[in-house]
């Protein structure tokens, strides 16, 4: 026996972990409540002109994500293009996390199309073996769903997902430790999460080709290859959690980012202004809806040609009001701002954010104009909710001209999911009922 | 016990041998405030065993989703055009269950009645004669609730 053949470990499960991941996850929500659809190459991103998410049909077509739809057209002239419903995408993806719910309490929503769950000692209660769990997982999701997921059971995070993207779509894979040598063989080290190009390219280099070859190596080796990140992958490739489960639902952000290119490109100090201020207040709006209020900000300009520039600052306190960051905002885009630029689009990113607890007061402040401030904020909100996004906003909004100074409506409407154009009597543009809509004609 | 408190002071016994109360008694509590005496409010203990609307209409909420009805071919069941129907999917029929099925590629929304191993789907409507599917028969979802609003 050579050494490549010995296992790394006998132990069948020292830790399960089950990774979820939805098989073009956006395109087959939208097969999932459109059957007609079924078998038939769908993309969607019709409200942004380029394919953000295919189905398998349309993959096996050759089309690829982030092309344009022009050309993807051009590939299948009778693709089925459709305007992302992103409303449906999550009500789908809440609902398969919590079908894995019923299984394990354990379960972290890596994104909306993936996940973790820690599957340990579920053997007793439901009376199987862990890959029949998985499996059981698997049907309910389909059954219920109407979307196919591939499914991997390792044990570790990184094993766990390299099983279910082992057999893509609808696969089902698990790696019991006794076989953990067997699967590393078949893994070249670009398929492992964390390791990239320049990193594949070093390892091969000397001699590293396939994940196994990667775990052979002594830790010491690895550690002064490539420092920490390769030892935590050594581990969890063995089968050693390194990376533990995060297992709260997702109701919070890290930051909010918002960000529009505009046609023509514009040299206008006031007109780039308008936009940077039209992207905060959007941002906020955001901002308050999550109940959050942040602290640093961070704004960019992109050039005509494409070249990004930007600056970062904070506020002395976390605020929920534009207009208390609008002074620190103009300050740093006129940091960035050239004469006789041209200039296509802006951005804001909200960091720091934390739940909005109400009013502090510090020493030197002025009480009456923050709850002054965070009235109108409100107010503004609650005008908003009925009238429509931007119905109230900054005076600098008049510099974006009379087609944008109103929410877009007329134009999104071209491209707007079904969800959004056929409402149910009591829902609005705004608000809808919390279930996916099964477009069946019966 | 009684001999106790009378040792201590608290009652004394007159000469019948009934208690009465002492000094201990008198101004040692005050009064703080009113007590509403009468049958307790039932409300909170009560709300316990309710369910909401929600759960009422929907059995398994991962499994369900609405379809608006557009044939009337349940319309005896009381399922009109233009109704609401909530939907779980993934779920085994059982006899008389209104289904949303797909036969022969065409979609149905039927009574479902299982005679051996014979499947026969019966509208609510003497106008369209029951369906016995030839090729193919997939039941994807069944029926629990419908609804409609009336107020616009």
């Amino acid at each position: 026996m050579t050494s490549n053949d010995s296992p790394i470990t006998l132990s069948s499960w020292p830790n399960v972990v089950l990774h979820v991941d939805g098989d073009a996850f956006f395109a087959s929500c939208e097969q999932s409540v459109h059957p007609e659809f079924k078998g038939k190459p769908v993309v969607t991103g019709a409200e942004r002109n380029i394919v953000a998410s295919m189905s398998y049909e349309a993959k096996a077509l050759g089309i690829q994500r982030a092309v344009s739809l022009w050309e993807a057209k051009k590939l299948c002239p009778n693709l089925i293009v459709l305007p992302s419903d992103y409303e449906t995408y999550s009500l789908i993806s809440k609902r398969m996390f919590s079908i894995i719910r019923r299984f394990t309490p354990v379960v972290e929503e890596s994104s909306i199309d993936e996940g973790y769950a820690d599957l340990k000692g579920l053997r007793r209660i439901h009376r199987t073996g862990y890959a029949e769990i998985g499996e059981m997982i698997q049907r309910a999701i389909e059954q219920e769903l109407d979307i196919p997921v591939s499914v991997g059971l390792g044990s570790s995070k990184t094993i766990a997902k390299l099983a279910a993207k082992h057999k893509k779509p609808r696969g089902f894979f698990a790696v019991p430790g006794y076989k953990l040598h067997q699967f590393l063989k078949e893994i070249p080290v670009i398929k492992v999460c964390g390791i990239g190009p320049n990193t594949e390219a070093l390892l091969n280099k000397r001699g590293v080709f396939t994940a196994l070859d990667y775990v052979r190596k002594s830790e010491v080796w690895i550690k002064s290859l490539w420092g920490k990140i390769g030892v935590e992958l050594w581990h969890e490739l063995r089968g050693e959690m390194v990376y533990k489960l995060n297992p709260e639902e997702k109701t919070s952000y890290d930051s909010i980012t918002k960000s529009k290119t505009f046609t023509p490109p514009s040299n206008d100090y006031e007109y780039v202004k308008a936009q940077l201020f039209r992207n905060t207040e959007s941002a906020f709006i955001k901002l308050r809806r999550y109940h959050l209020r942040a602290k640093r900000f961070m704004v960019f300009i992109k050039r005509q040609d494409f070249r990004a520039h930007g600056v970062e600052s904070d506020l002395n306190r976390p605020t929920i009001c534009p207009s208390e960051a609008f002074p620190l905002i103009e300050n740093m885009l006129k940091d960035l701002f050239a004469l006789k630029t041209l200039y296509r689009s802006t951005g804001i990113v909200l960091s720091n954010l934390e739940a909005d607890s109400g009013l502090q007061f510090e020493l030197f402040e002025d009480p009456l104009q923050m709850i002054k401030m965070r009235k109108l904020a409100e107010a503004i909100d609650e005008i908003n909710a009925v009238y429509g996004k931007h119905t109230v906003h900054t005076g600098t909004g008049l510099y974006l001209g009379k087609t944008q100074r109103k929410n877009r409506f007329d134009d999104e409407k071209k491209v707007l999911p079904q969800r959004k154009t056929e409402l149910l009597p009591g829902e609005t543009f705004r608000q809808r009922l919390d279930m996916p809509m099964w477009q069946v004609k019966v | 016990m009684i001999d106790h408190l009378v040792e201590k002071s608290i009652v004394k016994r007159d000469a019948t041998g009934r208690l009465i109360p002492t000094h201990f008694f008198e101004g040692g509590l005050r009064l703080l405030g009113s007590v509403q005496a009468g049958f307790p409010s039932p409300a909170e203990e009560e709300l316990i065993d309710v369910i909401s609307l929600d759960k009422f209409l929907v059995r398994r909420k991962e499994a369900s989703c609405l379809v608006r009805v557009m044939g009337d071919s349940m319309i005896d069941a009381g399922i009109l055009p233009g109704d609401i129907v909530i939907v779980e999917r993934g779920r085994d029929p059982k006899q008389g269950d209104i289904v949303i099925a797909q036969v022969d590629g065409e979609w149905t929304m039927k009574y479902y009645y299982k005679y051996g191993k014979d499947v026969v789907l019966k509208a609510a409507n003497k106008k369209y004669p029951p369906i016995k599917p030839k090729e193919e028969l997939k039941v994807s979802g069944v029926v629990v609730s419908c609804i409609r609003k009336y107020d616009k």
